[in-house]
C-alpha cells in the first residue's frame, strides 16, 4: 500500500484556485492587450502620430495651447505641438528605457546570481552583502543621486535606474540557483565530471530563468514610474526629446488654465504602468500554482 | 450521530468520493481507510459541510441535522458544538499566534459559554485528556505533536461534541505518542460514549481502535463490515491487498498500539 | 532571540558600512570641481587652494574614504554649498517635515489598505475583489508627481477647500505662536493645545499625505488579500470553521494577524520608498521637508547635501527594516524562539 502523509483535500482546493486564476487572467489578458497596443503605438509613432514633426522640435507659436479638437485630439502644448504626437513618441522613450533598463539590470543580476548560488561560500556571502547594500536604498533615491552627478540625459537614466535595479534579480536568481544546484540532475551531471561552468550555464541557467522573467515583467512598470520621476525633475530627457515625465514637468504651471497639456502624458504613464503591473501580476499568480 | 446515505461529492464530472451508506452511533468508533487520492478526507470534510468547490449530492444527518439542507447559520453552530475535527498536522492546525487557552476560550463564546464556566470546561477537557492545565498558557509551538492532538481532542470535549472526527489525527506522531492519542480516543468513546469517524491509511492503527471499517478506493467504498470481517475476511482484493501489506510484528497483548490486524479483529468484537 | 537580534543588529551595521562607501563613491563622480562650486567662479588661485584643502580633496580616495567615516562618525556630515550650514543641521531641520508628511500618509495607508486587503479576500473571486485589485493596481501605477498635480489643480487651486501649499499658514505665527518641540508641526501644535496651527497644519496635511498614501495603500491591500487567502487556506484555518465560526470570523479574527506579518515587512519597505515618493510630492507643494531640501540641492549640485541625504534615507530603511523583525518577534511568537 502507499503510503502517504499529504492530506486529499487538495484536488477539491485546486478547484477553487482554478477560477481564481482564471480571473487573474482575464485582468492580466487586459494588461497583455493593453501592453500590445503601447509597444504598437511606439514602433508606429512616425505613421499614426498625426503630425510626426511634432514629437521632436518643430514649433508652431500661432497654434499654442489649442484644446482638444478634431484637428488635436489632446490639444497642443505651449509651443503648438501636438500633444497627441508627442505622447505616441514619449512611447517610444519610455519603453526603450524599460527595455534597455531591465535588459541591463536583468542579465547582470541573473549572471551574478547563478555565480553566487552556484558557487556558494564566501563568493555567495560577498555578492549577497553587495547586493544587501544597494538595496539598503530605496530605488529612486540611489538613482537620483546617480542622475545628479551624471549628465540629465536618457542614457544617464537607464544606467542609473539600472544600478539599483540588477540586486533583485541577483537575490532571486541566486536563492532558486541554490536550491535547483542541490537536486539530482546537478549532482549527477557533477559526478559525470561535467565542468562547474557547463552545469552552470546547461542545468542552473534554464531553471532559474522563469522566476526572473515574471519578475521582469512585474518590474516594468516601476522602471517606468521611476523614469518618468527623473525626467519630472529634470535629471533624464531634456528638449526636445519627447518623454512623458518631461512633459508634465513643462506643463505643469499650466494645469488650471491649459489642463490637456499635463492630464494626457500622465494618463498615458499611468496606463503603461497599469498594464505591466496587472501583466506582471498574473504571470505571477501562474508560476505560483 | 452520523447518517450518510448516496453521498457523492463531484468535481466536475469526476466522483472524487462516493459513500452509498455510512453510520456513527454514540460509543461507536468507524474507520475509514484507503491510500490518499481514495476519498476518505473528503468524506469527513463532507460530514461537516465544508468540503470546497466540489458539489456534494445526498444525504448526511449530522447529530440530527441536515448538513446538506441547513442554513450557514445552522450549520455553524452544529459544528464545535456537536462535532467536533482532528486533523493530521498537530501543530499547522493551530494557530500559530494564538496561545492554546485563547482559542478554547474564543471557541467556547462561541457556543455562547463564557465566563467562570468557560474556565472550568476548558480546565475539565484538558485534564480528561491527561494535560496539564499549564498548556492554556503555551502557543502551538511550545507544545509537542502528541499535546497538539490531545488539546484538539480537549477543544471537542470542552464544547461538548458528542462526535469526533479525525483525520489522520497521528500520522505525523511517533509510535509511541500515536497509542497515547488513540488510547485517549478509546477511553472517551468508552467511558463518554462519544462517537468517532477515524480516517487513517495505518490498518495497524485502525484495527487498535476501530469497531467497524470502511475501505475506501478512489473514490468508492470496496467493502465495509466490521473490524473483525473485514480484517479476517476481507471480501474484496483491495482489502487483502492493504491487509497484506501491513508488517507483521511478533505476538503482542492486544492492548497495544502495533496489534496486528488478527488479533486486533477479534480485540473489536470483544469490545462492541 | 538575543542571537537573532545580534546577528541582525551585526548585518545592519555591515550594511550601513556599504552604503557610506557606496555613497562616497558616488560623491566623487561629480562633474566639476566642489572647491570652484563652493569657492566660486571668480575665487584666486589661493581660495581655490584653501577649499581643496578643506574638503580634503588633496588627498588619495582612500585617505579621502578614511576621514569621511571618520567625520560622519563625529557627527561632522559637511557643509551644505547652498545654505552654508552644517549638512547634519540642515537634515535636523527638514527631516521632522518628511516624517510628519510620511507618517500621516502611512497611517492612511493602513487605515485603508488592510481593511480593502480583507474585503478582497473575504469576497475573492467576487465583484468586490475584483474592484478592489483593479483599484489597488491604479493607485500602485500612478505617478505621484502628476496625482499630486491633479489633486493640488483640482482640490486646492480650483475647488478651494485645501490650501493650495506650505506646511501651516505662517500668518498664524503672529495670532497664535507655536512652540518647537518635535519639530513635526502637527504634533507640536497638539502637545501645546494651539489649535488654530493644528487645525491648519491638517489642512495642508491633507492633499500631499493623501498622493503619498497612495502607493503603500495598494501595496498593502494586495499584499494583505495575498497573505489572507494563504493564511485561510491553511490547517488551523479549516479546524477554526470546524469549531463553528464563520468565514469573516476565520478571517479577521484567526487568520488576520499570522497575515500581517508579511505585510508587516512591506510597510518598514514602503516606509523609505514613501520618503523619496514625497521627494516629488513635497516639491509641488512646496513642503519644507527633506525633499524640497535634496531638490535645492540639486539644482546647485550640492555634493554634501546631496550625500546627506542619500545616507540619512538609506540609515533610516535600515532601521525601518530591524524595527520590523522585532516587531515580527511581537506578533508571531515563533520568531521569537529562533
Amino acid at each position: 500500500m502507499t503510503v502517504s502523509a499529504s492530506p486529499e483535500a487538495p484536488p477539491v482546493l485546486r478547484r477553487t484556485a482554478l477560477r481564481h486564476l482564471a480571473g487573474v487572467d482575464r485582468l492580466a489578458m487586459v494588461g497583455a492587450v493593453l501592453l500590445a497596443l503601447i509597444v504598437l503605438a511606439a514602433l508606429l509613432a512616425p505613421l499614426i502620430a498625426p503630425y510626426p514633426d511634432d514629437g521632436g522640435s518643430a514649433t508652431h507659436p500661432l497654434d499654442a495651447l489649442l484644446p482638444p479638437s478634431g484637428a488635436h485630439w489632446f490639444g497642443t502644448d505651449q509651443v503648438g505641438r501636438d500633444v497627441l504626437s508627442r505622447v505616441l513618441y514619449g512611447a517610444r522613450t519610455s519603453l526603450l528605457i524599460a527595455v534597455a533598463v531591465l535588459v541591463i539590470s536583468g542579465v547582470v543580476g541573473v549572471v551574478l546570481g547563478v555565480v553566487a548560488g552556484y558557487a556558494g561560500g564566501w563568493v555567495r556571502d560577498v555578492i549577497m552583502r553587495v547586493t544587501d547594500v544597494f538595496l539598503a536604498f530605496p530605488a529612486l533615491l540611489l538613482s537620483l543621486a546617480l542622475a545628479v552627478v551624471l549628465q540629465p540625459s536618457v542614457t544617464t537614466v537607464i544606467v542609473s535606474i539600472a544600478v539599483t535595479w540588477w540586486p533583485w534579480y541577483t537575490r532571486l536568481t541566486a536563492s532558486v540557483a541554490a536550491s535547483v544546484s542541490t537536486r539530482g540532475f546537478v549532482d549527477a551531471a557533477r559526478c559525470l565530471g561535467v565542468p562547474a561552468p557547463v552545469i552552470a550555464i546547461r542545468h542552473v541557467l534554464p531553471n532559474s530563468l522563469t522566476p526572473v522573467l515574471v519578475q521582469l515583467s512585474l518590474d516594468g512598470g516601476g522602471v517606468i514610474l521611476t523614469a518618468a520621476a527623473l525626467s519630472y525633475l529634470g535629471l533624464g530627457a531634456h528638449e526636445p526629446t519627447s518623454e512623458w515625465g518631461l512633459m508634465v514637468q513643462q506643463g505643469q504651471s499650466l494645469f488650471t488654465t491649459d489642463w490637456w497639456v499635463v492630464t494626457f502624458p500622465g494618463l498615458a504613464i499611468l496606463v503603461t504602468a497599469f498594464a505591466f503591473n496587472v501583466l506582471g501580476e498574473g504571470l505571477r499568480a501562474r508560476l505560483a500554482r | 450521530m452520523i447518517k450518510i446515505r448516496n453521498l457523492a461529492v463531484r468535481i466536475g464530472d469526476r466522483v472524487i468520493a462516493s459513500v452509498p451508506e455510512l453510520d456513527v452511533t454514540a460509543g461507536e468508533c468507524v474507520a475509514i481507510v484507503g491510500e490518499s487520492g481514495s476519498g476518505k478526507t473528503t468524506t469527513l470534510l463532507a460530514t461537516l459541510g465544508l468540503v470546497e468547490g466540489a458539489a456534494v449530492t445526498g444525504e448526511i444527518t449530522l447529530g440530527g441535522v441536515d448538513v446538506l439542507g441547513a442554513s450557514p447559520a445552522e450549520l455553524m453552530s452544529v459544528r464545535g458544538s456537536r462535532a467536533a475535527l482532528v486533523m493530521q498536522s498537530p501543530q499547522a492546525a493551530l494557530n500559530p499566534t494564538m496561545r492554546l487557552g485563547t482559542l478554547m476560550r474564543r471557541a467556547l463564546a462561541r457556543h455562547g459559554v463564557k465566563g467562570d464556566e468557560a474556565r472550568r470546561k476548558a480546565e475539565d477537557a484538558v485534564a480528561a485528556v491527561l494535560l496539564d492545565t499549564a498548556i492554556l498558557r503555551r502557543y502551538p509551538h511550545q507544545v509537542s505533536g502528541g499535546q497538539a492532538q490531545r488539546f484538539a481532542i480537549a477543544l471537542a470535549l470542552a464544547l461538548g461534541a458528542e462526535v469526533v472526527l479525525a483525520d489522520e489525527p497521528t500520522s505525523a506522531l511517533d509510535v509511541t505518542v500515536q497509542a497515547e492519542v488513540v488510547a485517549v480516543l478509546r477511553r472517551l468513546r468508552d467511558e463518554r460514549g462519544l462517537a468517532v469517524l477515524f480516517v487513517s491509511h495505518d490498518l495497524a492503527l485502525v484495527s487498535t481502535i476501530a469497531d467497524r471499517v470502511v475501505v475506501m478506493k478512489e473514490g468508492a467504498v470496496v467493502e465495509s463490515g466490521t473490524a473483525a470481517d473485514v480484517f479476517d475476511r476481507p471480501r474484496d482484493a483491495y482489502t487483502r491487498e492493504l491487509i497484506a501489506a501491513v508488517p507483521r510484528l511478533p505476538e503482542r497483548p492486544a492492548e497495544t498500539a502495533a496489534t496486528p490486524p488478527g488479533e486486533a479483529g477479534r480485540t473489536g468484537e470483544e469490545e462492541t | 532571540m538575543l542571537r537573532y537580534l545580534t546577528r541582525r543588529l551585526g548585518q545592519a551595521v555591515l550594511v550601513v558600512a556599504g552604503v557610506v562607501v557606496l555613497t562616497f563613491v558616488i560623491m566623487r563622480l561629480v562633474p566639476g570641481d566642489p572647491a570652484v562650486a563652493y569657492a566660486g567662479p571668480r575665487a584666486s588661485p589661493a581660495e581655490l587652494a584653501a577649499a581643496r584643502a578643506q574638503f580634503g580633496l588633496d588627498d588619495s580616495l582612500p585617505v579621502q574614504l578614511w576621514k569621511y567615516v571618520r567625520d560622519l562618525a563625529g557627527g561632522n556630515w559637511g557643509v551644505s554649498l547652498h545654505t552654508r550650514q552644517p549638512v547634519r543641521d540642515d537634515l535636523f531641520q527638514a527631516f521632522p517635515a518628511s516624517l510628519e508628511l510620511v507618517g500621516a500618509a502611512l497611517i492612511i495607508a493602513i487605515v485603508v489598505g488592510i481593511p480593502l486587503g480583507v474585503g478582497a479576500a473575504r469576497f475573492k473571486g467576487k465583484f468586490p475583489d475584483l474592484s478592489i485589485r483593479v483599484s489597488s493596481m491604479l493607485a500602485v501605477s500612478i505617478p505621484v508627481f502628476w496625482l499630486a498635480l491633479a489633486l493640488q489643480t483640482v482640490f486646492a487651486s480650483g475647488l478651494g477647500w485645501f490650501p493650495v501649499a506650505g506646511e501651516y499658514d505662517s500668518a498664524l505665527d503672529k495670532t497664535s505662536p507655536l512652540h518647537v518641540y518635535t519639530n513635526i508641526t502637527a504634533v507640536d501644535a497638539l502637545i501645546t493645545g494651539n489649535w488654530p496651527i493644528l487645525l491648519s497644519a491638517l489642512a495642508h496635511l491633507v492633499l500631499p499625505a493623501l498622493v503619498i498614501a497612495a502607493y503603500p495603500a495598494g501595496v498593502i491591500a494586495q499584499m494583505t488579500r495575498a497573505s489572507l487567502i494563504e493564511e485561510s487556506a491553511r490547517d488551523h484555518a479549516r479546524l477554526e470553521r470546524a469549531l463553528g465560526f464563520g468565514e469573516t470570523s476565520v478571517l479577521t479574527r484567526f487568520a488576520l494577524r499570522p497575515a500581517l506579518n508579511p505585510v508587516l515587512s512591506l510597510i518598514a519597505l514602503v516606509f523609505a520608498y514613501s520618503i523619496v515618493n514625497g521627494f516629488l510630492v513635497e516639491a509641488v507643494f512646496n513642503w519644507p521637508g527633506l525633499g524640497r531640501y535634496a531638490a535645492d540641492s540639486i539644482r546647485s549640485l550640492d555634493t554634501p547635501s546631496i550625500a546627506g541625504v542619500t545616507l540619512l534615507v538609506a540609515v533610516l530603511y535600515v532601521v525601518a527594516n530591524l524595527a520590523v523583525d522585532l516587531i515580527q518577534g511581537v506578533i508571531d511568537p515563533r520568531m521569537r524562539a529562533r
